[in-house]
């Protein structure tokens, strides 16, 4: 674990590979319902995109509270991987749209309506759309500006998976249920028995 | 077997004002009942007592054997029947005010356990005393009860809604020995047996005395309620012992193999020696020496190839064995003073002969309520501090469709279809006043 | 699609889901096995992200819990925690032996009047309330000890007081929310000496 401090591009703290993102936004009066309705689906979105995606964005945990009696929100993430890259995956894979549907609910409405338009308009950032890929990654820098506007770093940010990524807990994960699959073969109790296992067995031993 | 320690220091707590429950042993053979009663009127049961009062063992000289001792318990309900003033019942914790079955989703108690299946009068709101007797020969028991049955006799406004007795030779239905693994009480007198360590601080098992923290536990107000006092939690379970005994046919070929494989289960063999003293086969010299029974660590067993790091008794007291989440297990002890009810069944009788059986889990301790509650979501119902992730207690858990246990070793064995081998029926959380707070609590409140 | 090529599809499912699907239709043509199969596993993977609740207040996916909490801080309270975490570089590392910590960060609000502390962790964190009050008490006042109110850590208003400044999260996602912090440092170690094995066989 390196729990070394340091800025990166999206001014967030970090901790190991894992950096943190904090960004508070001023709910638009009187949209405090809509924006509890529009963040409850882009979690969904986030749910039942495929696994497989969301470990490329390198996303660990994303929550968004809204506090001070409905006037602000705050949106919180983990996730593994350089600002840059974090937040175009991200665009791609939850798509524009379903940023703009709660953005569009705080202090920031204008300005992500005009990021919109300077994109080529929200059906350009719709996954369906044929260049939707080229759009998206055109149009990330522009998200990015507006969420690092409303970002204020950690003080401190701490992370004991901080030094692995989740690519290699996820190979752990298949190796593990690969072993145990060998280990549940009865057919494999004599091989298993080689002396030259023995560390391996050991590590598996509960 | 003489599970009573000596008493070989002077006392520091005023053991003539704490219940005997707290330190006296359970004798082997032992009888006794567990009886739950309503309160329907206030000033009579008030009335009840003052007159049950004399009766209630005190721990004074908790190490001389006596024939009977009996012990008496309120529940929050019963507090209220009681007519205990509003300021007081404010300061009792919030977890005891809600009561057992309201705490359901945080005790893990889901399925067949949740409460709506619950025997009466568990969870109703009405179990508001527990009088409990426990007794060394059927006559003294018996004497005993009707010694308190007269008294409830004698007092129309209070009901007896149940009355289980239950008995054993110190081995449980499942034919272990059981009940004899207590924590060392500072202050009690006792004297240290191999492997107690250091004593723990009086104030984590009896109100108004130093806990673990240094500070007495917060405790009930007046002082003269909450002052040596504690809190109990009873459960009561159903025990399928028939189908633990067809899980080892299933899974163990031979007697030998069937013995092993239900002590690494259990921790213990069935003399109530543990695998960490003889881990091949059982040792029924080391099961009735009280000075060797829990003489020993797990720290040198890291992976559990002698106890399995699963084992029911490594979980409920996992001693001095590194977890994975930073836990003081010095503050998670309980006196336990259970029974076992109904007769024990043969190891090799693999078929359910519908009998009522079981155990009552009786937990003292003046965080019982938490503690209890830490047990079965923390060390119960999960395997995470250990790294075992969903696995869960081989004995006392609700275990899902596809459970597994355990058994490490080179390779390690998973024992695969491992199902509930005890089924909740019910039960409540109490407080156990002391003497002073009976006598207290039986005089009309003061407005 | 083929006869075979389906059975293959079913055959990839989960165990769980086939024994499910095979339980209630197993004389079922194989194709409509697939599609009931393949909603169920579906049916699974949204299972898996369930959102519940952590206890009193905040949400909990899967295994993983999140906690955050916005608290009125003591004049040069920021400044005496910056200070520490400087102390230290920002080494936590005595919260990592909770051992059900998957993250936790200090933010300063308003003008270093407020802290913002969101912590993302396995299971509860009541339960352990009182093993961080007799464990790591030092620890646990020196940090929130600057908070506004804070009552100590052996005081039993103690979670009340964290409770009161809880904000629950109005969405909460976790990409693996089976993975426990103890779940993952086992497979860090059998990764290392699964690695270790086949570079001494070579």
């Amino acid at each position: 674990m390196t729990s070394t401090i340091e800025k990166n591009s999206g001014k967030g703290t970090s901790d190991g590979v894992v950096s943190e993102l904090a960004a508070f936004f001023g709910v638009k009066p009187g949209h405090e319902e809509q924006l509890r309705a529009a963040l409850d689906r882009f979690v969904e979105v986030l749910r039942t995109s495929d696994p497989a995606e969301t470990i490329r964005t390198g996303l660990r945990d994303s929550r968004h509270v809204i506090f001070d009696e409905g006037r602000q929100l705050l949106w919180a993430t983990t996730f593994e991987t350089e600002w840059d890259p974090y937040l175009e995956d991200a665009l791609l894979v939850v798509g524009a749209p379903h940023f703009f549907d709660w953005m569009q609910h705080t202090t920031e409405a204008d300005v992500i309506v005009q990021w919109l338009e300077e994109s080529g308009g929200i059906d350009a950032l719709d996954k369906d759309h044929p260049d939707f890929e080229t759009n998206a990654r055109r149009a990330s820098a522009g998200l990015k500006k507006i969420i690092q506007s409303r970002q204020t770093p950690a003080a401190v940010y701490f992370n004991p998976l901080g030094a692995v990524t989740m690519t290699q807990i996820i190979k752990g994960q298949l190796l593990d249920q690969a072993f145990q699959q060998v280990l549940d073969n009865p057919a494999a109790e004599e091989a298993l028995s080689h002396p030259a296992l023995k560390p391996l067995l050991d590590l598996a031993s509960s | 077997m003489d599970l009573f320690r000596r008493l070989t220091r002077r006392p520091t707590l005023e053991l003539d004002d704490i219940q005997a429950a707290v330190l006296r042993s359970r004798p082997e053979p032992y009888y006794g009942t567990h009886a739950i009663l309503e309160i329907t009127d206030a000033a009579l049961g008030r009335e009840l007592l003052r007159r049950l009062s004399p009766r209630i063992t005190s721990a004074a000289r908790w190490d001389e054997p006596v024939p009977a001792w009996t012990m008496l318990a309120i529940s929050y309900p019963g507090l209220v029947a009681l007519g205990v003033p509003e300021s007081s019942l404010a300061s009792f914790p919030a977890n005891f005010r809600a009561g057992m079955a309201a705490r359901a989703e945080r005790l893990r108690d889901t399925g067949p356990n949740a409460p709506e299946h619950w025997e009466f009068p568990f969870g109703t709101g009405r179990a508001h005393l527990a009088i409990s007797v426990y007794a060394d020969s059927e006559q003294a028991w018996q004497a005993a009860v009707e010694g308190y049955a007269r008294e409830l006799d004698q007092v129309p406004g209070v009901r007896l809604l149940s009355h289980q007795d239950f008995g054993a030779t110190g081995f449980n239905v499942f034919g272990y020995r059981d009940g004899f693994a207590q924590p060392a009480v500072e202050g009690s007198g006792a004297e240290t047996m191999p492997g107690d360590g250091r004593p723990i601080r009086p104030g984590e098992f009896v109100l108004g005395y130093p806990s673990e923290t240094g500070q007495p536990l917060p405790m009930p107000s007046p002082d003269v309620l909450g002052r040596n006092g504690t809190f109990v939690v009873f459960r009561k379970y159903h025990s399928h012992v028939a189908a633990f005994n067809r899980f080892l046919h299933d899974h163990a070929g031979t007697p030998q193999e069937r013995d092993l494989l239900g002590a690494k289960l259990v921790g213990r063999w069935r003399s109530g020696a543990p695998l960490a003293l003889s881990p091949d086969r059982d040792d029924p010299a080391i099961g009735d020496d009280p000075t060797r029974l829990n003489d020993f660590t797990y720290s040198g067993d890291p992976r559990g190839l002698r106890t399995p790091l699963g084992a029911h008794t490594r979980r409920m007291n996992p001693r001095d064995a590194k977890l994975a989440i930073l836990t003081d297990t010095r503050i998670r002890r309980i006196i336990r003073r259970g029974t076992s009810y109904g007769d024990p069944v043969a190891e090799d009788v693999t078929r359910d002969d519908g009998k009522s059986r079981g155990l009552d889990f009786i937990a003292i301790s003046a965080r019982a309520v938490d503690t209890v509650e830490f047990l079965q979501s923390e060390w119960v119902n999960s395997g995470n501090f250990v790294g075992l992730d969903k696995e869960k207690d081989p004995l006392i858990s609700r275990q899902d469709d596809g459970a597994r246990f355990t058994v490490p070793g080179t390779p390690p064995r998973r024992v695969q279809g491992i199902q509930s081998f005890n089924t909740l029926l019910g039960g409540e959380y109490f407080f156990m006043p002391s003497l002073s707070a009976i006598a207290w609590l039986s005089r009309e409140p003061s407005t | 699609m083929s006869q075979q090529s389906l059975e293959q599809r079913f055959q990839g499912l989960p165990a769980t889901v086939r024994q499910k699907v095979d339980a209630v239709i197993d004389d079922a043509k194989v194709a409509l096995k697939v599609r009931v199969g393949e909603l169920l596993a579906d049916k699974d993977e949204v299972a898996e992200h369930a959102v519940t609740t952590a206890g009193r207040v905040g949400a909990k996916s899967g295994e993983v819990s999140e906690l955050t909490a916005i608290m009125p801080l003591k004049p040069g309270g920021a400044e005496r925690l910056r200070k520490f975490f400087k102390l230290v570089d920002g080494n936590l590392a005595g919260a990592g032996d909770v051992g059900t910590l998957h993250n936790m960060r200090f933010v300063f609000l308003d003008g270093d009047t407020k802290l913002l502390f969101a912590t993302a962790y396995d299971g509860e964190w009541d339960p352990y309330i009182d093993d961080f009050a007799t464990k790591i008490p030092e620890m646990m006042d020196h940090l929130f000890g600057n908070v506004e109110g804070w009552p100590g850590i052996h005081s039993p208003e103690v979670k009340d007081f964290i409770v009161q400044y809880q904000l629950p999260a109005e969405a909460w996602f976790v990409a693996h929310p089976n993975l426990t912090v103890a779940g993952a440092t086992r497979l860090k170690r059998l990764d290392r000496t699964v690695q270790s094995f086949l570079t001494e066989l070579n």
